[in-house]
């Protein structure tokens, strides 16, 4: 069973992005946020402001209970907003600008209205493309702020958190299998195993996806280190995305 | 330019280390040097050579460190969703420049799409479009990029001209390199007659020079042999009309390069893109508009001669006036040359006749109505700022009767351009 809809490619300059600042520590990193659109398919984004301020507002925002694992082809839609909840924050250049300046500013700033979160994209050297990006990041913030446990970027890292588990597991069994087989020599045992694993659901990728989600993994790690300095992990060297509520 | 301060160098060099130590002093702040190394890496990383990563990183950091622009070090700026090749000798592309010229493409894209169904013929009368002073080609071939994208029907003919060798053989060598990079569609040849019809050419031509402009200017289809509507010249649609005129001429003055370009563009970007030459007033110098007036009749300006850094805008109205085109943008510095430039065009009143209408004055300005053309000023940012739209209030002409001016964008944008909307011409945006 080989199924790869679950594409996370680790790019590396698009890792540098941000550490999130709502809920936990986030990985962007190995959003495929480059790849183009989210398919077409509407987000499940509570869009109006009552239902924004609720969100906002509660004091447990996120009880329901989330499975914690979904099928690859479960996965939500990457999250798009409508532009007229979008505007752009005006970023004074300094000086004149046209052609007596030829500075690289290609910073784009950009509000999610109903939410005020707020975020700044310099990724690129072209403000086009930075306007693509900020929107796609903050697509994804505003659906982890509004849909917390249900959220893409939640959903993609419990399906990492299971998958870690379940290799870890697997390293487990494949040492309790060899004791087995010296003790007994069966096969069936093994089976059983599997199959008991099958309906948990730990396995949710074919084994191809694995390389690259080590890959992605490995960034993991680092952002880790970077996360325990804490606040301090919101702007890193070389970062050029930072986000954050208003 | 004040010193960078050593605790910040320090900061920067143990941060980012020695590359960026080289950086620092042009980039002046921790975020635009981290932001340089970064695409400076990314630049190497991208392009194979058998020099080493480590060696040719230090290399560029070294010539940005020394004051050449940031293109000019990575041969190439991006512009829209194009890659321009940059060289010296070739004034690199603004962004300013980038985003009206996106916001054009949008106005294009929709009065042609609203205004024609499928089965319109006018289809087949291509878009008519000229780009005066050129230089890398971004403007048309950004325009061309996005319309044969957003109008993949709509047949194009789009000029480019340039004074400057120089700059004819880059912008058609960034038509070239977007096509390969497979960013747009390869332009028709012109004896293909296959639909669309799509063309993109560059000439090297002095816009002064009337032998060598006009015959540019008077043929806008360059393959208009289909002769069918060209003697019935109805009035807003037929052969031989430009349907946009753009320009980003030099239009900075001796003193103002001296005082307020910054170094980098000082010491390294061509004067010829960016001061217009004093012989070319001189020779320009004529009486063009007779009074202008401001709110209250306040005289700001009696005098019939222009400034010099605005000559380029008496002849690109010049040429207006005479091949009157539905729609003219012309780049400028700030507001106050925004405003002399439609002081210029109000103070004509052959122009003012073409783009304004005898438009009574109405308060609250834009319900002037559909087709009832259009003065107006632009200002930096207007892509993500569409919204925003301001009233001017301009009197001009010997009975200082007052004239309404939109002026769009954010309003702290620095004002960027001008725009004029033949009589007649209807725009959705
Ligand atoms: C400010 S640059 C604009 C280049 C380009 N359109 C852009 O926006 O990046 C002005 C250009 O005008 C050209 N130029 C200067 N004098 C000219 C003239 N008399 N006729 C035609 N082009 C001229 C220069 O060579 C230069 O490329």
């Amino acid at each position: 069973m080989k199924t790869t809809t679950l594409r996370l490619h680790p790019v590396p300059s698009l890792s540098a992005l941000f550490t999130g600042a709502v809920g936990r520590i986030l990985k962007y990193g190995g959003l495929p946020f480059v790849s183009g659109s989210g398919g077409g398919r509407r987000p499940v984004i509570a869009t109006s402001a009552s239902a924004v301020a609720a969100v906002a507002g509660a004091a447990a925002p996120f009880t329901t209970s989330t499975p914690s694992w979904l099928k690859a082809w479960q996965m939500p839609p990457r999250p798009k907003l409508p532009e007229d909840e979008l505007e752009e924050v005006y970023l004074k250049g300094s000086g004149p600008g046209g052609q007596k300046i030829n500075k690289t500013n290609s910073a784009v700033q950009l509000r999610h209205i109903p939410t005020n979160i707020v975020i700044k994209c310099q990724e690129t050297r072209s403000r086009t493309q930075n306007r693509k990006l900020a929107r796609e990041i903050l697509a994804a913030k505003v659906d982890l702020f509004l849909n917390g446990d249900k959220s893409r970027l939640a959903i993609v890292g419990n399906v990492k958190k299971k998958k870690a588990d379940s290799k870890a597991k697997k390293a487990r069994r494949k040492y309790k299998k060899l004791e087995e087989e010296r003790a007994k020599g069966g096969v069936g045992q093994q089976q059983l195993v599997e199959g008991a694993e099958g309906a948990e659901g730990g396995e949710v990728e074919g084994e191809d996806e694995g390389e690259e989600l080590e890959g992605y993994e490995e960034e993991e790690v680092q952002e880790g280190k970077e996360a325990e300095k804490g606040e301090k992990a919101e702007k890193r060297g070389g970062n050029n995305a930072d986000g954050g509520r208003h | 330019m004040p010193r960078i301060k050593p605790q910040l160098f320090w900061q920067g060099r143990k941060k980012l280390g020695l590359n960026a130590a080289k950086l620092l002093p042009v980039c002046r702040t921790l975020e635009s040097t981290a932001n340089e190394l970064r695409w400076i890496k990314q630049h190497v990383a991208e392009t194979p050579s058998i020099i080493p990563f480590g060696a040719r990183v230090w290399k560029l950091c070294d010539r940005r460190g020394k004051g050449l622009p940031l293109a000019y070090v990575l041969g190439n700026q991006p512009f829209g969703d194009l890659e321009i090749k940059c060289q010296p000798g070739v004034l690199i592309p603004r962004t300013e420049t980038e985003s009206y010229t996106i916001h054009l493409s949008n106005i294009l894209r929709h009065s042609l799409s609203s205004s024609k169904s499928e089965s319109d013929p006018d289809q087949h009368q291509p878009l008519n479009i000229i780009d005066l002073c050129t230089g890398t080609g971004c403007i048309p071939l950004l325009l061309y990029s996005q319309l044969s994208r957003s109008l993949p029907l709509q047949s194009l003919n789009i000029v480019g001209v340039d004074i400057s060798q120089k700059a004819i053989n880059l912008s058609r060598q960034n038509l070239h390199h977007n096509l390969h990079a497979h960013r747009f569609p390869r332009p028709s040849s012109p004896r293909d007659k296959s639909h669309p019809q799509r063309l993109l050419h560059f000439h090297k031509a002095d816009i002064f020079s009337p032998t060598s402009l006009d015959p540019i200017l008077s043929t806008p289809s360059s393959s208009s042999t289909s002769s069918s509507s060209s003697s019935s010249s109805s009035s807003s649609t037929g052969t031989g009309e430009w349907d946009l005129l753009t320009s980003n001429p030099p239009y900075i003055s001796p003193s103002g390069f001296a005082l307020s370009t910054s170094r980098s563009v000082r010491n390294w970007e061509p004067k010829l893109a960016l001061v217009p030459p004093v012989e070319r007033v001189d020779l320009h110098q004529k009486h063009f508009y007779d009074h202008w007036y401001y709110p209250d009749n306040e005289i700001l300006l009696q005098t019939v001669e222009y400034q010099e850094e605005d000559v380029f805008y008496a002849r690109l109205l010049e040429i207006a006036r005479t091949y009157r085109p539905k729609r003219v943008l012309m780049e400028v510095g700030d507001m106050e040359q925004a405003k002399r430039v439609v002081g210029m065009v109000l103070g004509d009143g052959k122009l003012r006749g073409l783009y304004f209408g005898n438009g009574e004055v109405t308060r609250g300005g834009n319900e002037r109505g559909a087709g009832a053309g259009a003065v107006q000023i632009w200002r930096d940012d207007l892509v993500g700022f569409e919204g925003y739209e301001e009233i001017m209030e301009v009197g001009v002409g010997v009975d200082g009767q007052k004239q309404i001016i939109v002026v769009k964008g954010h309003p702290e944008g620095h004002g960027r351009s001008v725009y004029l909307r033949r009589v007649g011409v209807v725009d959705d945006v």
